[in-house]
């Protein structure tokens, strides 16, 4: 780099991805903190390492093949051609860019961005499942979704050239479909094979609540999760470009589809859909803590798809029904469909998502969804000739995001995982506490003393000696400094 | 002798800045080897892990351990199964309980 201003651009470039990386790790400790709170106790250890290790496996494997899926598979199965050429020159795992190069310096930091929200998109589905999964049938399921299935529906609709943005225009800015529906949908794939925990439901079907044991946690949890939105929403843009004609520069930030957006718009309509969302969801569930929280992130994601351009009412608007839509269906699919849905992420994130596409598809109707690539005409073109949103492409995107790429392949191998065992803990396991059979308690000195490990004993042992009369209870225990 | 770079006088010229050159498509073949080994052995291990439960949990009584509301755990297989037999729960039947370290 030997001209100063691009330089500094692609310094500044490099810094601003590395930033939202950091912003975003806030996003799975607040995953794992608010998924602890919301076990009981004798379930919190291993739903701590359950969620913990979705960061090195789907780190792992998103290396691997996840970056490749991104770029090579843009053209979909066949639909806009085949498998993109050279896509592999920078994101193969053998590929001399995915290391320390001096002749790239973005390839690391946006291949971050985009596994932190693989991670969140594994750790979505992960918050459906505790109490009665089993690690390492999730530890699968994880990579399935983090590495495999989300990428593909990012290759085909979150990038500019992807067949669902050139033909039917599909609009997602900040992936209310292409992360949040797709892994509610897969969670609910894998629910509706795992079954739900045992005693959720009664004799006669009714529904019984299973409360999270530190609601204060799981609402801090889900503030962790608020404040790594930031990150994860300034890293769904690119932050400077030149988006002028020839011959007339013009700087700007843009969405992912490198269409004119700009930081402050976003933060407008981030808080606003945040705030509709909270409102709404303190009425519905009368001030409940967990539901009023989560409905503010349902609020956010239902907004998501056109935050790039909605005015900020509009955003706070569609966050607050949205959630009146995923929380009534959650209660709804609970009571008629026996879904144990723990933390009601096929709600939050796979409703919610879909209800966000589908709505911006309506909302932001003829805007260009991207500059076209040649030799693929869309079926709704902008007067000049680019891919037009459209309610049809945003409605079959909402499908392709949560049925097809998010629940199928998710029942599938959930239902594999099962024939083969792998996906439920045994029966006693489950009753026992999942805890209960490697870890020690939660919580040892709770009631004041661990059973078992001699000092209780030797404490009480002492104290009986005073009530005797054998030693002072006042002053300090001086002959116990040994 | 050196594993890569002996010079940084000439960024320009210079890309890869990792040592060993030429030996990506084997690490990640090793890399793909490593994470496939680490799925099958956790599962083995998990696998091992419940039938030792299982088999502890029909020993000691499974609703004592769900009394405890996961208050007690493997480590502590002799007390239990002293105490089950104690109160004449136990079907004599010894859990194979592979030996581990406790914590603390």
């Amino acid at each position: 780099m030997q001209d100063p201003t691009e330089a500094l651009t692609i310094i500044f470039t490099e810094f601003y991805y590395w930033v939202t990386v950091v912003f975003m790790f806030l996003i799975h400790v607040g995953f794992v903190t608010y998924e602890v709170a919301t076990v009981r106790p004798k379930n919190m250890q291993r739903s701590l390492m359950k969620s913990f290790l979705v960061i090195p496996l789907v780190t792992i494997t998103f290396f691997l093949f996840g970056w490749y899926i991104y770029f090579a598979f843009t053209n979909g199965p066949g639909i806009t051609g085949g498998l993109v050429e050279g896509a592999g020159d920078g994101a193969a795992p053998w590929s001399p860019l995915m290391a320390p190069n001096l002749s790239d310096r973005i390839n690391g930091v946006f291949w971050a961005a985009f596994l932190l929200f693989s991670w969140t998109a594994a750790s979505i589905v992960s918050g459906s499942l505790l109490e009665r999964v089993r690690t390492g049938g999730f530890l699968i399921i994880a990579v399935l979704v983090g590495s495999v299935t989300w990428i593909i529906d990012a290759a085909w609709g979150w990038h500019p050239e992807g067949w669902m943005v050139q033909l039917m225009g599909y609009h997602d800015a900040y992936a209310s479909g292409v992360i949040h529906a797709i892994a509610g949908g897969a969670a609910l794939g894998v629910l509706i094979v795992l079954g739900p925990r045992i005693g959720k439901f009664g004799p006669r079907g009714e529904v019984r609540e299973i409360r999270p044991h530190n609601i204060w946690l799981a609402c801090l949890g889900l503030f962790f999760i608020f404040t790594g939105f930031w990150g994860f929403y300034v890293a769904c843009n690119i932050p400077i470009i030149d988006i002028g004609t020839e011959g007339a520069p013009y700087f700007s930030s843009t969405n992912i589809y490198l269409m004119p957006t700009t930081l402050s718009g976003i933060t407008f309509n981030f808080l606003m859909s945040l705030s509709g969302g909270i409102m709404a969801a303190y009425l519905l569930s009368r001030g409940d803590p967990f539901w009023t929280f989560s409905g503010g992130l349902a609020g956010i994601i239902a907004a998501s798809a056109g935050n790039d351009l909605y005015h900020p009412i509009q955003a706070a608007l569609i966050g607050a029904l949205g959630v009146v839509i995923a929380y009534k269906l959650h209660f709804y699919v609970e009571r008629r469909f026996k879904i144990d849905d723990v933390v009601g992420a096929v709600a939050v994130h796979g409703y919610a998502g879909f209800f966000g596409v589908v709505v911006a598809g309506f909302m932001l109707w003829g805007y260009p969804a991207a500059a076209p690539v040649e030799g693929v005409t869309a079926w709704f073109t902008t007067p000049e000739g680019w891919p037009a949103i459209n309610p049809l492409g945003n409605l079959l995107g909402a499908i392709i995001m949560f049925g097809v790429l998010g629940f199928l392949p998710a029942f599938a191998v959930a239902s594999l995982l099962n024939r083969f065992g792998l996906l439920r803990v045994p029966r006693a396991v489950e009753l026992a506490g999942l805890d209960a059979a490697d870890h020690h308690p939660a919580y040892p000195y709770f009631q004041g003393r661990a059973p078992g490990d001699g000092i209780g004993a030797e404490e009480l042992a002492v104290a009986r000696a005073i009530e005797r009369g054998e030693g002072p209870a006042d002053g300090q225990a001086l002959e116990d400094r040994r | 002798m050196g594993t890569g770079l002996d010079s940084f006088s000439n960024p320009q010229d210079i890309g890869a800045l990792y040592p060993f050159v030429g030996a990506e498509v084997a690490l990640t073949v090793v890399a793909v080897l490593l994470w496939i080994a680490w799925h099958v052995r956790q599962l083995i291990g998990e696998n091992r892990e419940y039938a030792r439960a299982v088999q502890l949990y029909r020993d000691v009584g499974l609703a004592r351990v769900v009394e405890q509301d996961g208050t007690e755990f493997l480590v502590d297989t002799d007390e239990l199964l002293a105490d089950a037999r104690k109160r004449g729960t136990a079907d004599g039947h010894r859990a194979d309980v592979e030996e581990r370290p406790t914590a603390g």
